[in-house]
């Protein structure tokens, strides 16, 4: 049986093997703005997200070697996904939601709860962005995560399932319960969508 | 798969493309120039660990030999040069040697002679003296001798 031909993902990690960082960075832009989209929706804050992106390209360069089949857009997004629960993890757990982060009177519970949007969106409070933001920011983690790779990253069901390691039905059922929380919280917007 | 679970992710494709441009506005966004700059270093920094780290795994080999050869041979070399190492002597017989000497040091020759001679025979004379009353000295062949 011939062997089936590498994605361009794995061209690029292989010349990066070789010894080419310009590969390298390559495979970072073609996934970043996906990556990054999933990385603060679930962790909200803009610096954080750039920790844990950072830390997630780290981690894939210091484990280049462990990368052996499937996928690796399903690699780095496991990764990620580890990257995240790491951070969460380590956040302070004493820092207080009604700290303040600006001067408008914001609180750091605001910002979260917008999955950390910036501060003037905030304010202006009545988008339809802001209003999935916090919907999205009230879900469970486990139905967050499948969300969000869904319509971020644009990943399958099937990749989320490998990714999360669960069943394929898990992941279809956590999308399912993410998806019934936001039409609830969001039943005019869902009419017009 | 159940004919429910086809229908199901079918559902939840369509509601994720429905939802997700404005999903990916919301979440929008890029990384900073900086943490991509970061990013690229720690790239070229893995390349050489990844380097370093072939580098010692092509001449593991040869330095596990080197290491096993460089302990015989240090081995050897010690075994090789170890000095025999003389009786250690009795503290005693010691101090008697450094009074002899300074005994020596303090008289001449003749002196050291004659006062070492003493001791010599005192030596003998309880040695004979011992073995005479044991009976093992002829008591005629020792007269004769010093005759």
């Amino acid at each position: 049986m011939a062997a089936s031909p590498l994605s361009d993902d794995e061209v690029l990690l292989q010349r990066y093997r070789a010894g080419s960082v310009d590969a390298f960075n390559e495979l970072v832009l073609r996934h970043s703005r996906a990556l990054f989209s999933y990385i603060r929706g679930m962790v909200g804050q803009q610096e954080d997200a750039e920790d844990v992106f950072q830390d997630t390209w780290a981690r894939v360069i210091r484990h280049e070697a462990s990368f052996r089949g499937g996928t690796v857009r399903g690699w780095i997004w496991r990764i990620a996904k580890n990257a995240v629960i790491d951070r969460v993890r380590r956040r302070k757990p004493d820092d207080s939601l009604d700290r303040p982060i600006g001067e408008d009177g914001l609180r750091l519970g605001d910002q979260i709860a917008a999955g950390g949007l910036p501060v003037p969106d905030q304010v202006d409070g009545a988008g339809l962005g802001i209003r999935i933001a916090v919907c999205v920011a009230g879900l469970p983690p486990a139905q967050r995560e499948v969300f969000l790779m869904r319509t971020t990253s644009g990943l399958s069901f099937g990749e989320i399932a490998k990714i999360l390691d669960v069943p394929l039905n898990t992941a279809l059922g956590r999308m399912h319960y993410a998806v019934t929380h936001l039409r609830d919280a969001l039943a005019d917007e869902w009419r017009d969508l | 798969m159940k004919e429910t679970d086809l229908i199901d992710e079918a559902m939840l494709n369509t509601v994720a493309e429905t939802w997700g441009p404005a999903v990916k506005a919301v979440y929008a966004g890029d990384p900073s120039p900086e943490t991509l700059a970061r990013i690229r270093a720690l790239a070229a920094q893995g390349l050489d660990t990844r380097g370093r780290r072939v580098f010692f795994a092509r001449i593991r080999p040869f330095l596990v030999s080197a290491a096993a050869a460089s302990i015989v041979g240090v081995a050897t070399l010690l075994t090789l040069r170890t000095p025999d190492r003389p009786q250690s002597v009795h503290p005693l017989a010691a101090l008697d040697g450094v009074l002899m000497l300074a005994m020596a040091m303090d008289t001449a020759l003749d002196e050291d002679l004659a006062v070492m001679h003493p001791i010599g025979t005192d030596t003998e004379a309880l040695t004979r003296r011992m073995l005479n009353m044991q009976g093992f000295v002829d008591v005629d062949v020792e007269n004769s001798e010093e005759i």
